[in-house]
């Protein structure tokens, strides 16, 4: 698949369980590009978390509010934009590693954003006027890497 | 959208063994804590098998992570089995290892509640 700025969007409610079909839509992208099943898999994580983030603590589950999902296939790499509507106080926080001294009982996504920092290449948050924007980034370069060792390249 | 949890408890010589199934999310406290309290009334190592365990988020973990922590204070032993490498990768991640030994099988498990 020759990919240069192919654009996938989704608007999801702030219903628990719909971060699923965004998990689904990321993965199936993610395959599509031919990254390897393990990048796939953190993907997954990475996207669920930001979504959930984005019901809970951006649009504090309210019935109208919806999750933008905007996804970007590059040559090089895929990045997923969740945008939420700004309907909390915070935007979310990259926050410091948890311990076992230091439960994942934390406000506003401790633990999830920590996993997206953690499973994502780049990860980027900003505050915007209609809301806080979470930007995950992962790169190519090792389904590449696999493709060479394969003599596929 | 909802794959709720649904749990299944095995009495074994040496442990009972919880069998969760579905998704590990925000709604499961209250089934895994049932589970979780019916397991400690045989006094054996508890085992929570992961097998079916299809979607965990980080709610999930929390729940999982407040359970393991109830247990080492009442000095319960609990064991988890059979995540997915992404699963065991994650639970590493939040260091949640260093509460509860995570076993590949049941069978290393109970081999090692022997």
């Amino acid at each position: 698949m020759t990919h240069s700025r192919y654009r996938i969007e989704l608007h999801v409610p702030s219903v628990l369980g719909f971060e699923k079909v965004a998990m689904d839509a990321a993965s199936a992208v993610a395959r599509q590009m031919g990254f390897e099943p393990t990048r796939v898999d953190d993907l997954r994580t990475a996207v669920a978390e930001a979504c959930l983030n984005a019901m809970e603590h951006g649009n504090q589950f309210a019935q109208d509010s919806e999750v933008n999902v905007l996804m970007i296939c590059e040559d090089d790499r895929l990045d997923v934009n969740v945008l939420d509507e700004g309907r909390g106080e915070t935007a979310p926080r990259i926050t410091e590693p948890l311990t076992v001294d230091n439960p994942p009982l934390g406000t506003h996504g401790n633990m999830g954003m920590f996993l997206i920092t953690q499973l994502m290449d780049e990860v980027e948050v900003t505050r915007l006027p209609e809301g806080s924007l979470v930007r995950m980034t992962i790169y190519l370069k090792h389904a590449l890497a696999s493709l060479a060792k394969m003599g596929l390249q | 959208m909802s794959n709720e949890l649904q749990t299944n408890l095995r009495h074994l010589e040496n442990a009972s063994i919880v069998d969760l199934l579905g998704d590990v999310t925000a709604t499961s406290d209250a089934i895994l804590t049932t589970a979780y309290t019916a397991a400690t009334d045989s006094g054996k190592l508890i085992v929570l098998n992961f097998e079916e365990a299809s979607y965990i988020n980080s709610a999930g973990i929390a729940i999982i992570l407040s359970l393991l922590n109830r247990a080492r204070t009442n000095g319960r032993r609990v064991v988890l089995t059979s995540l997915s490498s992404h699963y065991q990768k994650i639970f590493h991640m939040v260091g949640l290892d260093q509460f509860a030994t995570i076993y590949e099988s049941e069978q290393a498990a109970l081999s090692a509640a022997v």
